[in-house]
């Protein structure tokens, strides 16, 4: 096996594979963006000058392999909406069945990970690498490219729209408060 | 029903407790399908080569043929064609198309009628004189039109040999409006890194105002050259701005000073209000030039309507006013000293700009950015000045910050090295970010790796 592959499997699959997965709320589609990063990455390793460390480089190639991954996405949305064909589809993907992994959640988590849907693609790259990934504001900067101060504002407009969905739901806060199943 | 009422703590902590999610499959099927993927991809290419070759060498005659058949006198009617100057150069932003800013679209109107009386003629002046600069920064995609590039480029991309890149790529879309200042401490980190702080003014649509933008380009070259990069590959109407007369303008450096050659008659009275400010906020307020010469067509000095004959221009002590929050068409937001305004008065010291600060130019849209029930209060000791805030309500976080980076950015106006912010109570989360760290560049324009 690719010598490179299986260190770099080793030490960011899992994590890399979450981020995507947040981000694309579709197993399917994770598990093929993460190959396809993983080919971008192999073809480029050769070329990766260490300007950033690996993990840096190989969260922006997942990053921008994920957006574009989206932004096919929401065209192909789009172009069935121009035909009137879309409201199946769209229902379809709006009501995705919740992951394995939520089913024995508390009701709040689940708003939670649908509330994190309504974000903006920013916002939810922010507070998925942020607090579901544990990363560092200067982690997450260096991974989108952005300056620190504007990770902190996108991250605090992220958590604003989420309580604000999530004040829409009444008995959450208790529930999470509670610790009832 | 009473509604539940989260705070962004407990949010946070929610965040921090999402479930795991993981990828089932094994190693070894995971690598298997990589490796078939790269087998296949490697085919294709191959023959994807091959598929092309003959569009490509059909398009390119196709192009000779019109190009050859294209009637000449077409041209030179156009090239004759009188009208008024046109402050977007399409020679510059043709060789460096891409881009990238919030809309894509350029607002139609304009475009319409310039690309109409406007484009030809300059096209024909451009052809006539040779521009070496315009040359630098040649690509692949020169001679086409095609804004082909208004879509974010893989990270990968760039590592697999996009060595010639133009050195100014705007980031696209983003959610975030306010162009806020690049704190020194990053610009240092940057400027280490090798890259160049250029700012250059842009006009309001009123020409009343003028928004200085700040951009880390890549390369070499003297500032000069970087200016002309930004002004070739950068577009000020994604961000609701408008060219100025730079945008026409050959910029060169002789003798460590700033030459601006521009065509005969191409100030129109407006801008000359205008072009002190142009100047200096692009010569004098990151680089600290003190004069820019004038060249008409390369020839020494230029006749302006109203000021009449220039050889040369002080562009520097631009800096100065309080800074107000000033938001374009697009909804872009930036922060704007009353210097850099044809119509304010700067006031004489610090203690008085920050009461300017809460009062603002609203009906020329310069508000302030200090919310209502917030009052500033400024003591200096020596180059520093202790800025004390006092929140009566509650204050966003967002809001907060803008108020910072226009105290800042005051603040450095008035000649003060440091700014401490003393917000008492109600605001501590941001006193301990902000204390010590200072204005790198104003409105940092973000740009692409």
């Amino acid at each position: 096996m690719n010598d490179s592959f299986d260190r770099l499997y080793g030490d960011y699959h899992q994590s890399l594979f979450q981020f995507i997965f947040y981000m694309v709320r579709d197993r399917e589609a994770a598990e093929d963006i993460v190959q396809e990063v993983y080919i971008k990455v192999l073809k480029a390793y050769q070329t990766f000058q260490g300007k950033s460390s690996e993990k840096t480089w190989l969260y922006s190639i997942a990053r921008h392999v994920t957006i574009d991954w989206i932004r096919k996405q929401n065209r192909r949305k789009k172009k069935l909406l121009f035909f009137n064909l879309s409201q199946k589809e769209n229902q379809l993907a709006d009501l995705q069945p919740l992951p394995d992994e939520f089913i024995t959640q508390q009701e709040s988590v689940k708003e939670l990970y649908r509330a994190l849907a309504s974000c903006t693609i920013q916002q939810q790259q922010v507070l998925v690498l942020r607090y579901i990934q544990s990363l560092s504001i200067s982690e997450t900067a260096a991974i989108l490219g952005w300056t620190e101060s504007k990770v902190k504002t996108t991250q605090h407009r992220g958590l604003k729209k989420l309580k604000g969905l999530l004040d829409q739901r009444p008995g959450l806060e208790e529930e999470w408060k509670d610790g009832i199943v | 029903m009473e509604s539940s009422k989260w705070t962004e703590e407990e949010i946070q902590k929610q965040l921090e407790k999402m479930p795991s999610v993981k990828d089932k499959r094994s190693k070894e099927f995971i690598f298997h399908e990589i490796e078939g993927k790269l087998t296949a991809s490697s085919l294709h290419k191959r023959t994807a080569k091959k598929t092309w070759m003959m569009p490509g060498l059909a398009m390119a005659c196709l192009l000779a043929i019109v190009f050859i058949l294209m009637p000449f006198p077409f041209f030179k009617k156009e090239a004759s064609a009188p009208g008024p100057p046109d402050r977007t150069l399409p020679g510059r932003n043709q060789v460096k198309p891409d881009v990238v800013a919030r809309d894509p679209e350029p607002p139609a109107g304009r475009v319409d009628a310039s690309e109409h009386e406007n484009n030809a003629p300059i096209k024909e002046k451009e052809k006539d004189r040779p521009n070496p600069k315009i040359k630098k920064p040649q690509n692949k995609n020169q001679g086409s039109t095609a804004p082909s590039t208004q879509k974010e480029i893989p990270a990968d991309n760039k590592t697999s040999g996009d060595e010639e890149a133009p050195p100014v790529t705007v980031k696209a879309s983003s959610d975030e409006n306010y162009h806020s200042p690049l704190m020194k401490d990053e610009l240092n980190k940057q400027l280490k890194e090798g890259k160049s702080l250029v700012t250059v003014a842009y006009s309001d649509d009123q020409a009343e105002l003028v928004v200085p933008l700040s951009f880390l380009v890549k390369g070499g070259g003297t500032y000069a050259d970087k200016v002309e990069d930004v002004l070739g590959s950068f577009h000020p109407e994604k961000v609701g701005l408008q060219p100025t007369l730079l945008n026409q303008a050959k910029l060169s450096e002789k003798a460590g000073a700033v030459v601006v050659n521009l065509p005969a008659g191409s100030v129109s009275s407006s801008e000359e209000a205008l072009l002190p400010k142009v100047l200096g906020y692009t010569f004098g307020y990151s680089e600290g030039y003190s004069k820019v010469k004038l060249e008409t067509d390369g020839k020494p000095g230029y006749e302006f309507s109203n000021l009449g004959p220039k050889e040369e221009l002080d562009v520097d002590g631009v800096r100065g006013g309080p800074a107000f929050s000033y938001m374009t068409s697009t909804g872009d937001e930036f922060l704007v000293d009353s210097n850099a305004t044809t119509f304010a008065k700067p006031a004489e010291n610090l203690e008085k700009a920050m009461d300017q600060m809460k009062e603002g130019y609203k009906d020329k849209k310069l508000v302030p950015a200090v919310p209502e029930d917030t009052t500033l209060h400024a003591d200096r000791s020596g180059a520093k000045a202790t800025v004390t805030v006092k929140v009566k309500g509650k204050t966003d976080d967002e809001e907060t910050r803008k108020m910072i980076d226009a105290a800042l950015v005051t603040a450095k106006n008035y000649g003060s090295d440091t700014v401490a912010f003393d917000n008492g109570a109600g605001t501590e989360q941001e006193a301990d970010e902000q204390k010590t760290e200072q204005v790198g560049a104003v409105n940092f324009m973000e740009t692409k790796e």
